[in-house]
């Protein structure tokens, strides 16, 4: 039984649009295998989990699932058939508990004729099947809102979802993404004994070091074709592969650069510039969601010029700091009083340049030079790359749009060659350049970044990095929100670590890097 | 904003403790929690039973006529709760009609025939009209949904069928009042409690999913159109029903019976009432249509003062009335200190 093949890939091809996203795709999956899937981003990774999951019909070529072909079947037949997947971006009922998301796919006809499954059952089924991954029995968890838990209880829940289906293949797509370095020490062994106990797998993920821990066989995209397939060893040995995916410096290197006991740091710190102006300041920020206090107590300052990070896990209050800074909520209290909505409060005081802004709007603070791109930034899906820019650059004169646009060309030189591609169509890295570069197009004098490195690939990751660097010399001072901070602290200048909404250390980039706390939890050494 | 010398406080909103004890403990120790759980599913039942017995002959005619109103908002709030926007409860109101209306002149069925005839004939033939439109989604369900009334009632003015602009007249009237009037507000109540029941269970529970995000829904392995198809027969049945009901009460039925009115208002009252509820439907149509007779005394200004009404209840109570109170009886608020 080990060798039967239970999915088989054959000459997959997929284009959007005149892009192609998919080229003549074709592997095998044979039971209880567990197999990688890496690429940079736009490689289409997504698209193949698409493909097989018949969410995007194929334009040629077949899947074929324990011999039967199942391409162009509807995505809830592959589903019943034992084809499991969970998503990149979660999709969850967010005003549910999460063990009624359980219930969900427990109401299938595949759970059905597998198990009863009879109302008022699936109440407990559901509890038991979110027992076994993290969710205890015992404790709130299952009962809690899904909007309230952390990003890893999602894509736990997730895979749960997926899991409650009982699939005979599981296809999960960058599972970790977002995760924070204990949660995914934690859904690792989760993994262990799915595969363990003869599940077949594939898995979409940027994190290598974790992903090479669990599978037997890697698969290299690029451009939509696999340009190499084998043992992770072999994979990342191969030439092409360090070249598109890896760059020069690979994961590996990335952790060399933070400095660490012993080793020389590879540039020396720039010294903090006492005489600097404070451009931002932010004295005893409060912020309460309903009655969940989000952060609480902030106070911290930005010097002109500077590059300041602030690393947190999940829910860690990082969001809502940037979004209270940046004005997106504001003290809404009466409003949403009436509207039943969430009530929000801000309390404290947000200064920039010396200027209360604590209750302006975030228009006005635009307008006072002070941008926020946000997390996952939304960009305009159906306009072209340089509209887009042209879009973000309302506020400014023709001439002076023009000449930042010719600037966020330099900084991103790979946008240029994409000016007239709709921003639907790029990769998720792309469309995190395009979203600092909207907001470069505002010329900002205060650019605050939250998690700009967010699901990029690690030549990406440098990429971006890079680039803030080269932005912080043209003299746009930075506040920047990462929790996976290992790329990110050789550029800061200073940083702040958040917790549970308190900012609970603060100091220069090399200090958070010699901290053993920081290196454990959020640089994974 | 001098925080470090004045105390401040903040208000806060809590779940009643009586709600906590009642919503999942089920430690319903008093006669007062008791009553904390019954009363607002009795009331409306109480108010059934009086109502037609204490108001006069005109207001009673009112009351029919917002409890089949409270139907086709019932409706809406059904296919709104599994994602389809509908602006076409008109359609099922005219089939309905024209269904019991057909049968019981030229078949001469009676009326304990051809209410049931109408109500699920006339849901098989909306449900199978409109499950090629199933898969469109948003708006452009809407745009489907609010032609396809305009096409049946031109058709039949054109055409000439079913006595073209005349209508089908002379009808079998209901033997009494009183029974007609209990009828359409059983009907009303009976769908509010199931409607009610079924959202609650995980029936509900995957069509709401559905509305909120059907790729998961499909990824877990639930066919979402064919639970499409089940609301759809469901909502146009409850339509069906009250388009038959009227049709009898008026012993009367022509094109009007496809009128944007009988689209619109439901959704008004809805809105009105705070969707996604249920009962909003019927709290909403309870009261705009009692309220637009009662404006009739301003004469040519009535729709003038309605209009009014109804856009500051928006302004004011954007989440609905029903949304409001639960929330009042639910929680309480308190003043803290930080």
């Amino acid at each position: 039984m080990q060798d039967e093949v239970i999915l088989q890939v054959e000459n997959l091809h997929k284009s959007f649009g005149g892009v192609k996203a998919t080229v003549d795709v074709s592997f095998q999956l044979r039971r209880g295998e567990f197999i990688g899937i890496i690429g940079p981003n736009g490689s289409g990774k997504t698209t193949l989990i698409n493909l097989i999951t018949g969410f995007v019909k194929p334009d040629a070529g077949r899947v074929l699932f324990k011999g039967r072909a199942i391409t162009g079947k509807m995505p809830y037949t592959i589903a019943g058939l034992g084809v499991a997947r969970t998503f990149q971006m979660v999709h969850m009922f967010y005003n549910l508990p999460a063990f009624k998301n359980i219930i969900i796919p427990l109401c299938s006809p595949r759970v059905k004729t597998l198990k009863g499954g009879r109302y008022g059952e699936r109440d407990d089924i559901a509890i038991e099947i979110l027992d076994e991954y993290g969710f205890e029995r015992d404790s709130f968890i299952p009962y809690r809102m899904v909007g309230s838990l952390p990003h890893g209880y999602l894509k736990r829940l997730d895979l749960a979802r997926a899991m409650s289906l009982r699939p005979e293949v599981l296809l999960l797509d960058e599972l970790f993404s977002g995760m924070s370095m204990s949660e995914v020490a934690a859904t690792l062994p989760m993994l262990e004994k799915l595969s363990a106990q003869g599940l077949s797998m594939i898995m979409v993920e940027h994190r290598l070091r974790e992903l090479f821990r669990v599978v037997s066989r890697v698969i290299v995209l690029n451009f939509g074709a696999k340009i190499a397939e084998g043992l992770p060893e072999e994979v990342m040995k191969d030439a092409s592969v360090m070249a598109a995916y890896l760059g020069s410096e690979s994961q590996y290197d990335c952790l060399e650069m933070v400095p660490s006991h012993g080793a020389p740091p590879p540039e020396e710190q720039p010294e903090t510039r006492p005489e600097a102006e404070k451009i931002l300041e932010v004295k005893k920020l409060t912020v309460f969601f309903e009655n969940a206090l989000a952060a609480n107590d902030i106070s911290l300052e930005v010097a002109e010029g500077e590059i300041v990070g602030i690393l947190g896990s999940n829910s860690a209050g990082k969001t809502t700091l940037m979004n209270a800074v940046s004005g997106l909520i504001l003290d809404q209290k009466k409003k949403e009083d009436r509207r039943g909505g969430e009530r929000i409060e801000v309390r404290g005081e947000i200064i920039f340049r010396g200027e209360n802004i604590t209750y302006l709007k975030p228009s006005d603070r635009v307008k006072k030079g002070m941008v926020l791109c946000r997390e996952r930034h939304p960009i305009f899906r159906d306009s072209t790359v340089l509209e887009n820019l042209r879009i973000a650059g309302k506020l400014r004169k023709r001439l002076e749009v023009k000449e930042s646009i010719a600037v966020v060309f330099e900084i991103f030189p790979h946008l240029l060659t994409l000016k007239k591609r709709k921003a639907g169509l790029l990769s998720g890295g792309e469309q995190q350049m395009l979203a600092i570069g909207m907001a470069l197009v505002t010329r900002p004098s205060l650019l605050l970044l939250d998690e700009p490195l967010l699901g990029l690939s690690p030549l990406l990751q440098s990429e971006v990095t890079k680039a803030l660097k080269t932005i912080s010399g043209r003299g746009v001072t930075i506040l920047v929100t990462e929790q996976f901070a290992r790329p990110l602290i050789p550029i800061i200048d200073r940083g702040y670590v958040i917790e549970n909404g308190i900012i609970v250390m603060g100091g220069t980039g090399r200090e958070l890097a010699d901290n053993p706390d920081v290196r454990a939890s959020y640089l994974g050494v | 904003m001098d925080k470090s010398e004045k105390t401040q406080f903040r208000r806060e909103r809590l779940d009643r403790g009586i709600k906590a004890r009642t919503d999942t403990i089920y430690a319903i120790a008093s006669f007062r929690d008791m009553l904390y759980l019954i009363l607002p599913r009795v009331l409306p039942l109480v108010l059934m039973v009086v109502l037609p017995l204490l108001l006069g002959e005109y207001w009673r005619k009112v009351v029919c006529y917002a409890a089949v109103y409270g139907l086709l908002a019932l409706s809406w709030d059904f296919l709104g709760a599994i994602g389809l926007f509908s602006l076409g409860q008109a359609l099922f109101f005219g089939v309905g009609a024209y269904m019991a209306g057909a049968l019981n002149l030229y078949f001469e069925w009676p009326i304990y025939y051809t209410l049931p005839a109408a109500t699920l004939g006339g849901a098989l033939f909306c449900t199978l009209l409109l499950t090629p439109v199933i898969r469109l989604k948003g708006v452009y369900f809407a745009m489907v949904t609010i032609v396809i009334p305009i096409l049946f009632s031109r058709t039949i003015v054109a055409g000439g069928i079913f006595g073209g602009t005349h209508g089908i007249v002379n009808l079998t009237p209901f033997k009494s009042d009183l029974l007609a009037e209990y009828l359409i507000l059983f009907a009303l109540i009976g769908c509010l409690f199931a409607f009610r029941r079924v959202i609650g269970e995980d029936y509900g529970l995957v069509m709401h999913a559905i509305r909120d995000d059907d790729r998961a829904v499909m990824s877990a392995g639930i066919n979402i159109y064919w639970r499409k198809v089940q609301a759809l027969f469901v909502a146009s049945a409850v339509g069906c029903l009250a388009g038959a009901f009227m049709c009898h009460n008026y012993q009367f039925v022509g094109p009007s019976a496809f009128s944007l009115d009988y689209s619109l208002l439901p959704l008004a009252a809805a809105a009105l009432g705070g969707p996604g509820t249920f009962v909003g439907a019927v709290l909403g149509s309870a009261i705009l249509i009692p309220l637009s007779e009662a404006l009739r005394d301003f004469g040519g200004l009535r729709m003038v003062f309605y209009c009014l009404i109804l856009i500051a209840s928006m302004i004011l109570l954007p989440e609905g009335i029903f949304h409001y109170i639960a929330r009042k009886y639910h929680q309480f608020e308190r003043t803290v200190k930080i």
